[in-house]
């Protein structure tokens, strides 16, 4: 009788065995999954073309934001317009400036500079040419208006800096509508001042940088008219830096960024020119409450080999950098006349869906 | 009463401890827990579990089982983090539990065998690089998905006493792939010349796990648990020695070493305070040695060189160095409170609550790395009930349990040091979701 039960006790417990390796069996069942997802929120690049659902522009070059002839200066975004130099070239154009690296437009082979104004297209990030909206008409100017740089006031009028021969002047106006020149040219930058780029700060103060003699400047104000404090921006020297020796800064680029841990950051993007007649872009960044020191990327953020200058920063509501920057023409035997396009940080991201 | 026996049991469990090299948290039930019941008690149970679950929480308990237990448990955890307010994709953990419980008498003195196995089911193991600039929930990611076994023996020379020890497994990798011969640059596919060789090692080492339970009195009990330290590897060489069209001798050589897992010693006191038949409280405290946790960067040493030099070799090639983590150690507190319901001669309906809140190892992310953790809250709630008058059917007893389990992620700030860092601040927080059913089966 005990044989009998210990016979039962060890099939029941067998059976038992049996149908949980027959789970188990059928447990492990393998599928992919994804590594982690990218996160980048602090603007460095590096940033990617837009591509042609994204520009809505078919065709090359990729990431243009616009089709256009002649020869661009680069251009920046604010509230659906984009402003932007262009000239065209001239019927006769006198021989090229051999002094300028090959990359480089030779102005004076182009119409005087114009500043045009872009409509944005509907639902993509590419704009028509445009209007002209500023040209050279007082004595400082010169021929020629170029670098323009756009704020909007609290009252929605649209301020826009620029820069002509005999430094930097302001217009305005309302948004969309014609601009009136208000000053110029602005007393206190150095002479020589080039490419004006504004920001906003959180107390409502103006923050001005420039450059002049390859050197970038900064400037504040209380009414974004009139400037003072004229200093270098104290840039620091690249963790690693780069194989050819920097020669001049240009073009600054600034933008305010607060980041998702709540801290206002100052982002200035600007051109490097190098000892090996190259340039590329770059960006500093300093805390907003501590301008003495800007930190700099120790790489472009451009990670193309087309030299990329003039950049201008948006940084959309998402957290996102649009880069509008311009890169060297396709064809090294054609007229340099430089690509106007616009980038995107982070690259893992999209402005437009894939149909 | 200490016999013979005895003496004879402990030198069997000294020796099964002595021949395993001590060497093993970061698995599965580090992670997820381990058995119905003691999750649903948030695994404040070392002090008295005598469950399939002793082959985790304390190996002393398999001693104290009163029969041939088997315990079978589907648990099912959905991570739901976030960082910068975007889902993280951080794959859902599911996987088969299995514990076994053999205890045998001889001579008035309990020894038991145990065995544990968790059994993902997605896959048996995964193991993933570190992608530095990429944030990854590292306690999730990557080290609950991999099989967990492990077997003890246990002993109890008394009726107050118990000792457990046991090893448990893993695998490290390492894998060389060898090429060699002549290639052809104008007709790379028809005249050149190669072989290959790929040699993947699969190692198992062992650590080890030892408990003690003591039930100095009906109401109350004490528990100590100990688990090893263990450290995965990766090892990865490649090397290639290539005469290239007849000119140039290419040598390339690449040895990556990585620590893909890294289990910290631990510690666990625990007591169990029954003040009623009906009532049960469990208390553990247990100490983390995350200090010791190595860098999970890889160090790389590449080499490319190529004789005579026909073109540029980059000058950026020459691998990484680790990096320090500066983990810290971690001590884990758990409660867990069972009240039986229900207690007839043929049913028993427990119900179960616990707590554990179990402090992150991992510092705020302020350099170049990346892995992202959380202070974590859990609350569990789970009921077992158990049918006992099974006879003749089954000469023991039946019983279904299930818990449910709610992670709390405290939403961590990560602000870089350097303003131009390639990813930036973010913050990152999240919730987990877990729940588990199984049954137990006992022969008396």
């Amino acid at each position: 009788m005990t044989a009998v039960r210990t016979t039962g006790g060890l099939w029941r417990q067998g059976a038992w065995a049996l149908q949980c390796a027959l789970v188990m069996s059928c447990a492990t069942l393998g599928a992919d999954a994804d590594f982690p997802d990218p996160v980048q929120t602090s603007g460095v690049g590096p940033f990617r073309l837009l591509d042609a659902v994204e520009t809505g522009l078919e065709g090359e070059p990729l990431g243009r934001v616009m089709d256009a002839t002649g020869a661009t200066g680069g251009g920046m975004f604010v509230e659906g317009f984009v402003f932007h130099v262009h000239a065209e070239p001239l019927a006769a154009p006198p021989e090229r400036d051999p002094a300028l690296a090959a990359y480089e437009v030779d102005w004076a082979r182009f119409e005087p500079r114009t500043i045009r104004r872009s409509a944005a297209n509907a639902n993509t990030f590419g704009a028509a040419t445009g209007e002209v909206v500023l040209q050279a008409s007082e004595a400082w100017e010169g021929d020629a208006v170029f670098d323009p740089w756009a704020v909007v006031l609290a009252d929605g009028t649209h301020r826009v800096y620029y820069a002509a021969e005999g430094g930097l002047g302001i217009a305005e106006g309302p948004a969309g509508g014609a601009l009136t020149k208000v000053a110029g040219p602005i007393a206190g930058p150095v002479a020589g001042a080039r490419s004006p780029s504004v920001v906003v700060a959180d107390d409502g103060s103006f923050l001005l940088f420039y450059e002049a003699a390859g050197v970038l400047r900064s400037m504040s104000s209380s009414d974004g008219l009139a400037f003072s404090e004229d200093a270098a921006v104290p840039l620091m020297d690249p963790e690693t830096p780069f194989e050819a020796g920097e020669v001049s800064h240009h073009r600054p680029g600034a933008v305010y960024a607060t980041m998702p841990s709540g801290r206002r950051v100052l982002r200035v993007y600007f051109e490097v020119r190098l000892d090996d007649d190259t340039q590329l872009v770059t960006v500093a960044a300093a805390a907003a409450d501590d301008l003495t020191r800007f930190e700099r990327l120790s790489d472009a953020v451009w990670p193309g080999d087309e030299f990329g200058g003039a950049p201008m920063p948006f940084l959309d509501d998402e957290g996102r950098t649009r880069l509008y920057f311009t890169l060297s023409t396709v064809d090294p035997d054609e007229e340099p006349t430089r690509t106007f396009v616009v980038g995107l940080a982070p690259a893992f991201e999209r402005l437009v869906p894939l149909p | 009463m200490v016999n013979r026996n005895t003496f004879v049991a402990l030198g069997a469990l000294l020796a099964f401890a002595f021949a395993t090299p001590p060497t093993a948290h970061a698995t599965p039930p580090d992670t997820y827990g381990f058995g119905n019941r003691s999750t649903a008690l948030a695994g404040a149970v070392g002090a008295d579990v005598n469950d399939g679950s002793s082959n985790y929480h304390n190996p002393a308990g398999l001693a104290m089982s009163r029969g041939l237990h088997i315990d079978i448990d589907y648990i099912s955890s959905s991570p739901n983090f976030e960082i910068n307010g975007e889902r993280s994709s951080v794959e859902r953990f599911g996987a088969l539990q299995l514990g076994l419980v053999v205890p045998v008498q001889i001579e008035g003195v309990t020894f038991a065998f145990g065995l544990g196995l968790v059994l993902p089911d997605q896959r048996l193991a995964r193991t993933r690089s570190t992608i530095v600039e990429r944030p990854r929930w590292e306690l999730f990611d990557t080290r609950s998905h991999r099989v967990f076994l492990a077997s003890h023996l246990a002993f109890s020379p008394v009726d107050w006493l118990s000792l457990g020890i046991g090893i448990a497994f893993q695998a490290p990798s390492e894998l060389t792939l060898d090429i060699r011969g002549d290639l052809s640059l104008t007709d790379p596919e028809g005249a050149s010349r190669l072989e290959h060789q790929f040699k993947g090692d699969l190692t198992s080492i062992r650590y080890f796990q030892a408990g003690l339970q003591l039930h100095p009195h009906e109401m109350f009990s004490f528990g100590v648990t100990y688990r090893g330290e263990y450290t995965l590897a990766n090892r990865i060489i490649a090397t290639a020695d290539v005469r290239v069209a007849r000119i140039a001798d290419l040598i390339f050589s690449l040895d990556t070493f990585s620590t893909s897992l890294f289990g910290p010693q631990q510690i666990s006191i625990s007591t169990a305070f029954r003040p009623t038949d009906r009532l049960r409280i469990g208390l553990e405290l247990t100490w983390f040695d995350w200090s010791k946790h190595p860098s999970l960067i890889p160090t790389e040493q590449i080499i490319l060189t190529l004789d005579p030099a026909i073109v540029e070799v980059p000058g950026e090639i020459g691998g990484r160095s680790a990096i320090d983590l500066e983990l810290h150690d971690t001590f884990v507190p758990r409660i867990g409170i069972e009240y039986t319901a229900v207690k007839t001669e043929a049913i028993e309906l427990d119900l179960r609550v616990g707590y554990v809140y179990e402090n992150s190892p991992f510092p705020t992310q302020r350099g170049i790395t990346n892995f992202v953790d959380a202070d974590r809250h859990t609350t569990t709630l789970g009921f077992g009930i158990r049918f006992t008058d099974l006879e003749p059917t089954l000469p023991g007893h039946i019983g279904f349990d299930a818990y449910f389990l709610y992670s709390q992620l405290v939403e961590r700030t990560h602000e870089k040091d350097s303003l131009v860092d390639a990813v930036g601040d973010y913050v990152a927080g999240g919730r987990i979701f877990g729940a588990g059913v199984g049954v137990e089966i006992s022969f008396e």
